[in-house]
């Protein structure tokens, strides 16, 4: 049987203008799982996620892969775990698109002689082999996605957070993430408003309505749940 | 051999090598003693502002700054009480041949290459990282702010931003310059938090270098003989 990667309970986030963006919410994933965090604009996707890996100061319990979050944890936390962010810009500031990818390799201390290597093969993976020499300023936003992608996964997470994926993609990039997440075998738990992407690539979901745990349970009964959904704003 | 792409021969040259070329020239014609050794120097810059396609409308646009900066300093010349003769007209010339030289070079190099690539290339004369980290970071720092600036700026200009008063065109840009500080401060904040979860703790680490061969740097000796003989031969 899988263990639990991620174990949340009585996780609650207030900001200093004393807005309560979560409310004791609690939840658990397994290892491999796909989870789709869905919920409304405001709704507190991103504080959750920012609160996993401790960019956000939060109350309550968070266990990942057994580690519980504090601040002296947070370098082992962040070995497990890693965020893809709504932004791409915001998480690609290097040179090349190969520094990018080995900056996180090269921090968690992996031998400098293979990171090239690595890097090598995690763009392969990601459809986006002999990129390693291009500035990630200068690439497509689809494709800017797929290399902060990249970026994370290099790192080797255990468990993938990622920021509403499919905004600003088109189609096509749309198409080709799905098919790229689908073939990461590492828990995911993904913050997205698309419904019918969360669909494809998940297979349970998390509703959030106002910083609490509105719904829980397989993707398909949330997704044809039409009331539910209409109360929590998604539709 | 690497990076052969584009027609010309400064795009068949590698990175490293047109990064060195160009510091190369710079420092000559910072130090040549000689007019003729400049003017030499002016016409090599030409001819690599030629050779990367650079729109002659910018390398005109960058004498504006320099005729002013030069002649401001003649004129303060002459107020501080040095005699307006053809001595110090020939000094002030020089200087201006100089300046433009060294921004030709830099706008030929720049047109030609990416900052990273300056950047690397600056790292593998084994400079302290700190220094080429901060380098790194100021150049990719200037270019997403132009970026951002020239969007806010277009943003602006299709809601008929320039049919205001000049009074309200200066507040616009004041209130932009203030938006993009704030943007740029945001923006600083995400990408700590992105190295921060990508386990940087405050080591510096140097950028991965590109594969440069022996014979790439043929180029680099040929331009160090030009110069070499520039500056000896009377």
């Amino acid at each position: 049987m899988s263990q639990p990667i991620l174990a949340i309970s009585e996780l609650s986030v207030t900001y200093p203008n004393g807005h309560h963006a979560l409310d004791r919410v609690a939840f658990t994933m397994l290892e491999g799982e796909s989870v789709a965090l869905v919920g409304a604009n405001g709704a507190g996707k991103s504080t959750l996620l920012a609160s996993i890996v401790g960019l956000v100061q939060s109350e309550g319990s968070v266990l990942v892969d057994g580690i519980p979050l504090r601040r002296n944890t947070l370098p082992d936390i962040r070995g497990v775990v890693q965020l893809l962010f709504q932004n791409p810009q915001d998480q690609l500031f290097l040179p090349t698109v190969a520094d990018d990818v080995a900056f996180g390799p090269l921090n968690f201390g992996a031998c400098a002689e293979d990171v090239p290597r690595l890097v090598a093969q995690t763009l392969k993976s990601l459809g986006i082999a002999g990129y390693e020499d291009r500035d990630p300023h200068r690439l497509s936003f689809g494709e800017k996605k797929l290399v902060a992608l990249a970026a994370v996964m290099a790192c080797g997470p255990k468990l993938l957070l990622l920021d509403e994926p499919s905004a600003g993609l088109d189609p096509r990039g749309r198409a080709n993430l799905v098919r790229v997440l689908n073939n990461i075998d590492v828990a995911k738990l993904i913050a997205t408003h698309d419904l019918e992407f969360a669909r494809v690539v998940c297979s349970s979901a998390i509703v959030l309505l106002q910083g609490r745990v509105a719904a829980q349970g397989p993707i398909d009964d949330i997704v044809a749940d039409h009331d539910l959904l209409e109360s929590v704003l998604l539709l | 051999m690497v990076a052969k792409s584009g027609p010309s021969l400064i795009y068949r040259t590698h990175p490293y090598v047109r990064v060195y070329c160009a510091l190369l020239v710079v420092i000559t014609v910072a130090l040549a003693p000689k007019p003729t050794t400049v003017a030499a120097c002016a016409l090599i810059a030409l001819a690599a502002c030629f050779a990367a396609r650079l729109p002659v409308r910018k390398l005109l646009w960058g004498l504006v700054p320099l005729i002013s900066m030069v002649a401001g300093l003649y004129f303060l010349g002459l107020l501080a009480g040095n005699n307006p003769n053809v001595e110090s007209l020939h000094k002030s010339g020089l200087f201006l041949m100089r300046c433009w030289t060294a921004f030709a070079v830099f706008a030929a190099l720049r047109t030609s290459i990416g900052w990273a690539c300056f950047v690397k290339a600056v790292e593998f004369l084994r400079l302290p990282v700190l220094l080429t980290l901060v380098t790194g970071s100021i150049l990719r720092w200037v270019d997403t702010l132009r970026e951002e600036a020239t969007n806010v700026n277009n943003a602006r200009l299709l809601r008929g931003g320039n049919r205001r008063p000049i009074y309200r065109r200066s507040v616009d840009i004041g209130l932009i310059s203030a938006s993009l500080m704030i943007r740029s401060l945001v923006r600083a904040e995400d990408v700590a938090n992105a190295m921060e979860l990508r386990g940087f703790d405050g080591r510096l680490t140097r950028s991965l270098p590109m594969s440069i061969a022996p014979s790439d740097f043929c180029p680099l000796c040929l331009m160090a003989i030009i110069l070499a003989l520039l500056w000896w031969v009377p």
